[in-house]
């Protein structure tokens, strides 16, 4: 046999074992080799991230004046690097320049269907309607928030709003606070008491909001609570 | 002679202690008039925590609402502020009430 005794030879169970052997080195080569390229991409970024940050520094003892082009630029570089900082960023420009047209297309795009729903919908809501449309290129989380955010300083004539509970909503501007508090009010006097799935069903709205405007119409003392086992019950205040 | 029940006392939300504050302090002062007279009616001096609970006052079985534990509490604080009520001992388990307060005598 001689010289042929070190090379693999498909023979026998061996020869099996062998090759799956050969097989392992093969694909820890491989994963190793990318983790390598991986650790150096890494450092990459991790140097811009130190740039990054002396540049906020630098920016910080400049001081904030309403957006200059130089803290716009800065901030569409972190943006892409995918490093948010607002703590020390927010002084130093409002936004991104991405997240400002963002903005503005968002206001195009959500003007009718928030017609539809009476005027409100909630940010989860919004998201899921963006993205559907989009298809490719879909926002993150962090993109629509921060682009709703910017609603109220472009003179959009949507508003984002944020409950008492932490639920965000995106409102046109139209839309009356008084209004559709008085709205609830009438429902629940009218069926004497609702609960906020009743209610939701009655306007044809999602529960969330309906929870949110009874619980809104409580806070200025128009309703009141009944909080039982059979659920979370909203009366007319007649305390 | 029947004791009279406020009109509050079919009220549902009367029995769930109202987040706002306006309105709290509305119910609040009904729940204290309300105790007070029904204890003037029974001839009640001395109310239990613990008992209070099961008694009518704060459990309307026609409508099936309890006044919670906490709640109470809060009822029995109010008057204790009012000068309607003193506290027997120091778990605030047992308390005194007084139809009228110790100036009025």
């Amino acid at each position: 046999v001689g010289p042929q005794a070190g090379r693999t030879r498909a023979v026998g169970i061996v020869g099996i074992e062998r090759k799956i052997e050969e097989r392992r080195k093969e694909t820890d080569k491989n994963i190793s080799e990318a983790f390598e390229d991986l650790s150096k991409l890494m450092e990459k970024a991790k140097e811009m991230v130190e740039v990054s940050r002396s540049i906020a520094n630098k920016i910080k003892d400049k001081q904030g004046d309403i957006s200059e082009d130089e803290t716009i630029r800065f901030k569409s570089y972190l943006l892409s690097m995918g490093i948010a900082n607002p703590v020390t960023r927010e002084t130093h420009g409002s936004g991104t320049h991405y997240h400002l047209q963002l903005a503005k297309q968002l206001g195009d795009m959500l003007q009718a269907p928030l017609e539809e729903r009476g005027g409100m919908m909630s940010l989860t809501e919004v998201y899921c309607l963006v993205n559907r449309a989009r298809g490719m290129e879909l926002l993150s989380p962090e993109d629509l928030v921060n682009a709703c955010k910017m609603f109220e300083s472009l003179k959009l004539p949507l508003r984002l709003r944020v409950f008492d509970s932490g639920v965000m909503v995106v409102q046109l501007q139209s839309h009356s606070e008084e209004e559709m508090i008085a709205s609830a009010l009438d429902s629940v006097t009218d069926k004497g008491s609702l609960t906020a799935e009743e209610f939701a069903k009655l306007l044809g709205l999602s529960v969330l909001l309906s929870k949110e405007r009874l619980l809104l119409a409580e806070k200025m003392g128009h309703l009141c609570r009944d909080d039982s086992v059979e659920g979370l019950r909203f009366y007319p205040n007649l305390f | 002679m029947s004791f009279e029940w406020p009109w509050q006392y079919s009220f549902p939300p009367f029995f769930t202690l109202q987040p706002n504050v306006d309105t709290r302090q509305k119910q609040l002062a009904a729940w204290c008039s309300l105790a007070l007279s029904y204890c003037r009616h029974h001839r009640l001096y001395t109310l239990d925590v613990m008992e209070a609970q099961e008694s009518p006052v704060f459990n309307n079985k026609k409508i099936e609402r309890k006044l919670s534990m906490e709640a109470i509490q809060v009822v029995f604080e109010e008057l204790r502020k009012k000068g309607n009520l003193e506290w027997l001992d120091k778990n605030k388990s047992r308390c005194l009430v007084m139809w009228r307060r110790p100036e009025e005598w």
